[in-house]
């Protein structure tokens, strides 16, 4: 038996078929496509458990006819009219004409004649798009409202009102004539691509089902290029989505950011969706007249074509703008043209051509106006008025993640111009960069200020910035080192990403302090990072002079470890499964982190769109407020994106240095779902060694995350190291919300010694 | 595109209508609803509680401080609001004309926010 993917996919295949069919006999689009979705959804009950009939089409077209009959006879008897369904014969003008060439192939030219149909110009562009996605796609309604986030009511009225508005107008089931063909076809190549356009523009989150359209779209065009082999716009579409959707797994971040096209990783491109694409347009330009899809197709295919953004052909791409604007002349394509100019002639000659559209009603008060001229004038060495740009452009999107990127190219831009002006940076902010090679990676680490050294190991997918606060605050007193940890941010594994042990991360940082002291070291380890702080201590005692493991994961130790296991293995399999959005919800909602009262200050401002995701206990706090600001990063830094105004970032919004460290922890979610957290969570700590032979070791908690897993497991383990627990301030994240009180208690610890 | 038509008004508005006026205005917005839920383009719609029932939070010194009355501190507050899936900003307009509310006072069409993005 044929898996239920392979059904689906026939099911979807034949439906414009089997509908084409019935039309054909009986006339009644409207009763017809509902007697279609009726036998489909038989068939996708019916086929998996009995197997697939020997002729799938035949089936489908009996049971559909019976449905039909059945429901048109119903009418009849409920309007009381005498006449039998077998005299129903369609009106002359509802169905095809009588059988003849037509019949060679009625399935290709069936799905051609319904598309016409169902992006017939009386309909609205919404309803097209719904109707073509039923009738002739073969999604239900509740797939189409779910791709468009409508309520399944609405987008039934929709497709109904799309029904009945064909049947009033006399819309019938053939070709149109001759002379109206191109523009008929015209529409819905254009209904293809905004299809396709809803799929390949989305970002991610709770929508990422609406990438189905895409597929979907690319589904459609080939079917249509069947049809129509010779057409070279129709070839072209195809092409252009291809060479569109290769780029799609580099288009955005973990988290759902743009990331534009001169910054995607190029090695994420998909090969085979580019060479399909580049074959096709080679094919549709060498036979058949110049079109826009086809120009747009090539534009796309020398982005690319280039493996570095660098090598990318802009004169070429300037050429192919200037052909497209003369085709189908449109301020969109002016627009882009005055990139392509820049990139070739300098950013005046861009700028000099935006000009002339600021007068252009169509584009009035459009933010990819403001962005293109804020990215030209950033280009031109005008980062005021840049910044300016990119501030209104991010005011007049509609778009979320948009908005977040051109914010954050106006708060790089803002920060960057108050930086000659800003006061002299103390000694102690200053933080020297190094790299270091151990067994197996290449650890990056800071350090700064003099003194004793105090070595700080972070934990989760936080890196060497979170503590960027602690260290500014401590680093009069100590030498201040931290690190990124193997395969996070900056430290990257020799080899592919692999399961890690919590000894190797204990081994590394005993490297890192062979090679800044030859002295025992002070070390604070928070959350996982007090983890390999206590196997530091237990492994390599005569390297620590004192070690403090705040709230360290030691989740074995707790009596309920059996449940924890259970947690961890549960959001391990809900990674493999569903991935790492709902992984991340389960594990912040596990911990007992996701709505405390303490969360309003802590990660919302990377998610200001995503606020059903908890926090993570690792996430906690931002990164690295600078230095000595004495800022505890929870004033002005809420996700309200819309309310920004110009003076708001003087108040604690991040800085491009936090966005791009913040970046960096986003991408360290996946490596930690996949090869740390469930792996951490199994270590035990050598509590027997810790206990007897180790140097001193203080188990610290927050004073706000009591009861919270973590902080539970501190409270254990300090019972079992028959040390008092001390309390720090804050919750699990401490260290960097409320980073200078903290370091003020961190002190005092250590010198108690 | 989905927009935002919101409804504002104020009491001395409503207690100026006669008993017709008030019966025609809820038969009009009975129509309306009508006509687009059948389009295909009403999401959804809700009507909100008199001012009197609205109450405003403020954290201060991390307790919650919670006052009678609406946040703006206007004679006009939201009454209800309607979103709309249309093809255009000019649809949104045409269906926010439409309202009777519109004659009155003003009715306000904002685009809600999508995650759909454009690299540049």
């Amino acid at each position: 038996m044929r898996a239920d993917v392979r059904i689906e996919d026939l099911l979807r295949e034949l439906a414009p078929q089997v509908l084409g069919a019935l039309i054909r006999r009986y006339g009644h689009f409207d009763a017809c496509e509902d007697a279609v979705q009726e036998a489909l959804l038989a068939a996708a009950v019916q086929w998996p458990s009995e197997g697939v009939p020997e002729v799938p089409r035949a089936w489908l077209i009996t049971v559909a006819g019976r449905r039909l009959t059945d429901q048109l006879r119903s009418e009849e008897a409920r309007s009381r009219r005498e006449a039998t369904v077998a005299a129903m014969a369609a009106p002359e003008g509802l169905t095809a004409p009588p059988p003849g060439s037509e019949e060679q192939s009625p399935g290709q030219d069936d799905t051609l004649t319904l598309l016409l149909m169902c992006c017939h110009p009386a309909l609205t562009p919404p309803s097209q798009v719904a109707l073509t996605l039923r009738a002739v796609g073969g999604l239900t309604t509740a797939e189409i409202a779910r791709a468009f986030m409508v309520p399944e009511a609405t987008m039934a009225q929709r497709i109904s009102r799309a029904k009945q508005r064909i049947k009033a107008a006399g819309i019938g089931f053939r070709m149109p004539p001759p002379d109206e063909r191109a523009e008929r076809l015209r529409v819905v190549l254009h209904v293809l691509y905004l299809i396709f356009n809803e799929g390949y523009t989305t970002t991610s989150g709770p929508d990422l089902q609406r990438t189905d359209l895409t597929g979907e779209a690319i589904r459609l065009a080939r079917a249509v290029r069947r049809a129509l082999p010779g057409d070279g716009e129709v070839t072209g579409l195809l092409a252009l989505m291809l060479l569109t959707d290769a780029r799609r797994p580099a288009r955005t971040g973990p988290s759902g950011e743009l990331i534009p096209l001169a910054e995607q990783d190029r090695t994420r491109w998909n090969r085979r969706s580019i060479e399909e694409g580049a074959a096709l347009l080679t094919d549709a330009l060498s036979t058949s007249a110049l079109g826009p899809y086809q120009l747009q197709a090539a534009i796309a295919a020398v982005h690319d074509e280039a493996a570095q953004a660098g090598d990318t052909d802009w004169r070429q791409i300037l050429g192919l703008y200037r052909l497209l604007e003369r085709v189908s002349p449109g301020p969109m394509v002016t627009l882009n043209r005055a990139i392509a100019v820049a990139m070739v002639e300098g950013p005046h000659a861009g700028l000099d051509l935006l000009a002339t559209l600021d007068t252009d009603d169509r584009l009035a008060g459009h933010h990819r106006l403001h962005a293109v001229r804020a990215h030209l004038l950033e280009m031109a060495g005008d980062h005021e008025a840049a910044r300016a740009g990119y501030r209104t452009a991010a005011r007049r999107t509609t778009s979320l993640p948009e908005q977040r990127y051109l914010e954050a190219q106006a708060l790089r831009l803002a920060e960057a111009g108050r930086r000659p002006h800003s006061r002299q940076p103390s000694p102690r902010r200053i933080s020297e960069m190094n790299t270091l090679k151990v067994p197996g990676a290449t650890l990056h680490y800071e350090t700064r200020g003099s003194g004793p050294v105090l070595l700080l190991i972070c934990g989760g997918i936080m890196d060497s910035a979170v503590y960027g606060g602690l260290a500014g605050a401590l680093s009069d007193r100590y030498t201040v080192v931290t690190y990124d940890r193997r395969g996070n941010s900056r430290s990257a594994l020799d080899g592919p990403a692999e399961d890690q042990r919590v000894e190797v991360h204990a081994d590394d940082a005993h490297h890192l302090l062979a090679a800044v002291t030859g002295e025992p070291a002070y070390v604070l380890g928070c959350s996982s990072g007090g983890l390999i702080g206590l196997e530091l201590a237990a492994r390599h005692p005569g390297q620590v002079r004192a070690l403090v493991a705040h709230e360290p994961t030691a989740f074995e130790l707790l009596p309920d470890n059996a449940h924890c296991r259970e947690f961890f293995d549960d959001v391990h399999d809900t990674y493999v499964k569903e991935g790492v959005g709902p992984a991340m919800y389960r594990f912040g909602a596990g911990m007992g982190m996701g709505d405390g009262p303490e969360q309003d200050d802590q990660g919302h401002q990377g998610h200001p769109d995503q606020p059903d995701q908890p926090d993570q206990p690792d996430q906690h706090g931002e990164p690295a407020q600078e230095g000595d600001s004495g800022q505890h990063g929870d004033s002005g830094q809420h996700g309200d994106s819309g309310q920004h105004g110009d003076s708001g970032q003087q108040h604690g919004e991040p800085s491009p240095e936090m966005l791009e460290a913040m970046a960096r922890m986003e991408r360290n979610v996946e490596f930690f779902l996949a090869h740390e957290l469930w792996q951490f969570s199994r270590h035990v700590p050598d509590v027997d060694t810790l206990r007897t032979t180790s140097p001193r070791v203080v188990i610290a908690g927050g004073d706000a995350s009591q009861g919270q897993p973590p902080h539970r497991a501190a409270v254990t383990l300090a019972e079992r190291l028959g040390t008092p627990l001390v309390t720090f301030p804050g919750d699990h994240g401490g260290f960097n919300t409320h980073s200078a009180e903290f370091a003020e208690t961190l002190h005092k610890v250590l010198s108690n010694g | 595109m989905k927009y935002m038509l919101s409804i504002y008004g104020n009491d001395e508005l409503w207690a100026s209508y006669s008993e017709e006026r008030f019966a025609s205005l809820i038969a009009a917005d009975a129509a309306f609803q009508k006509e687009i839920r059948e389009s295909g383009e009403l999401v959804s719609v809700e009507g909100l509680a008199d001012s009197v029932k609205a109450k405003t939070v403020r954290v201060r010194d991390g307790l919650p401080v919670v006052t009678d009355g609406p946040y703006l501190r206007s004679k006009d507050y939201l009454a209800s609001y309607f979103v709309v899936d249309c093809e255009s900003l000019d649809r949104a307009i045409e269906l926010a004309a439409r309202y009777p509310a519109a004659r009155d006072n003003g009715v306000e069409v904002r685009p809600l926010m999508n995650q759909s993005g454009t690299e540049i």
